[in-house]
């Protein structure tokens, strides 16, 4: 009988992280901290902070509307809802991959600056959309 | 068996209502806010992955809800103040970074302090 069938399970955090976060702490010499071990208390907080100011973002967005429209249109609501589905994990994942690099170019003071800029292209865009009547 | 039937409806898997779909969201996602959200998210993040999960979790359930709800979800929450809270939440987390002699905290390290 092999071993892992008795293997306690691993914590979520350790398990998923080695997909993405693994092969960046070795290049990424200006984020000292990267590397300190992850609790899955930080992972879930992590993942709390960024589902609420994503879903919040995006609630009413034209991508939701899209997908409404197309799935009234269709008649096939779960095709157009996999292919967005799809859609949204795939522009997720370039999201971070970019963010990654970003991280890992630049000196931590400039990051800071461009992240903090990003951060206000964001909520600028979001007041945009409240006063053009999203 | 919703999913099956639709999918294999008139005989035939709708290879082409997914890839249009597919094109449409993506296309309308790229370089949008929400993936300026996810890169900024993740260049101060210590965990990308929890950004990338929570990323996706949240714009897959905001489409499912368009799905599920339809014209109705703007009367469950009204648009303007959830756009609002959210603008404001991405305002102060830009000026904590961008503000001269802050805690040099990051995105993280603030939710884990607390």
């Amino acid at each position: 009988m092999p071993q892992p069938l008795l293997d306690p399970p691993k914590p979520v955090g350790e398990s998923i992280d080695t997909v993405l976060d693994q092969p960046l702490r070795d290049s990424s010499e200006n984020f000292s901290d990267s590397s300190a071990a992850q609790s899955p208390k930080t992972f879930l907080s992590v993942f709390g902070t960024t589902f609420i100011a994503i879903f919040l973002a995006e609630f009413g967005d034209k991508t939701q509307l899209a997908v409404l429209l197309m799935t009234a249109e269709s008649q096939r609501p779960w095709i157009v809802f996999s292919g967005a589905a799809i859609a949204l994990v795939a522009t997720s994942l370039v999201g971070v991959l970019l963010g990654r690099l970003l991280a890992g170019r630049l000196s931590k003071g400039l990051l800071e600056k461009v992240v903090g800029s990003i951060f206000l292209v964001v909520a600028s865009s979001l007041l945009w959309d409240i006063a053009s009547g999203m | 068996m919703d999913w099956l039937s639709d999918w294999l409806a008139n005989g035939q898997a709708n290879w082409q209502l997914l890839a249009l779909s597919f094109a449409t969201v993506f296309l309308a996602e790229l370089g949008d806010k929400s993936q300026l959200a996810a890169i900024a998210l993740s260049g101060q993040s210590k965990s990308p992955t929890a950004v990338f999960l929570g990323t996706s979790v949240a714009l897959v359930m905001a489409s499912a809800i368009g799905v599920v709800v339809g014209g109705g979800a703007a009367l469950v929450l009204p648009t303007a103040w959830v756009k609002g809270t959210a603008a404001l939440g991405f305002a102060i987390l830009g000026v904590r970074l961008l503000w001269p002699k802050s805690d040099r905290g990051s995105v993280t390290s603030r939710a884990k302090g607390s």
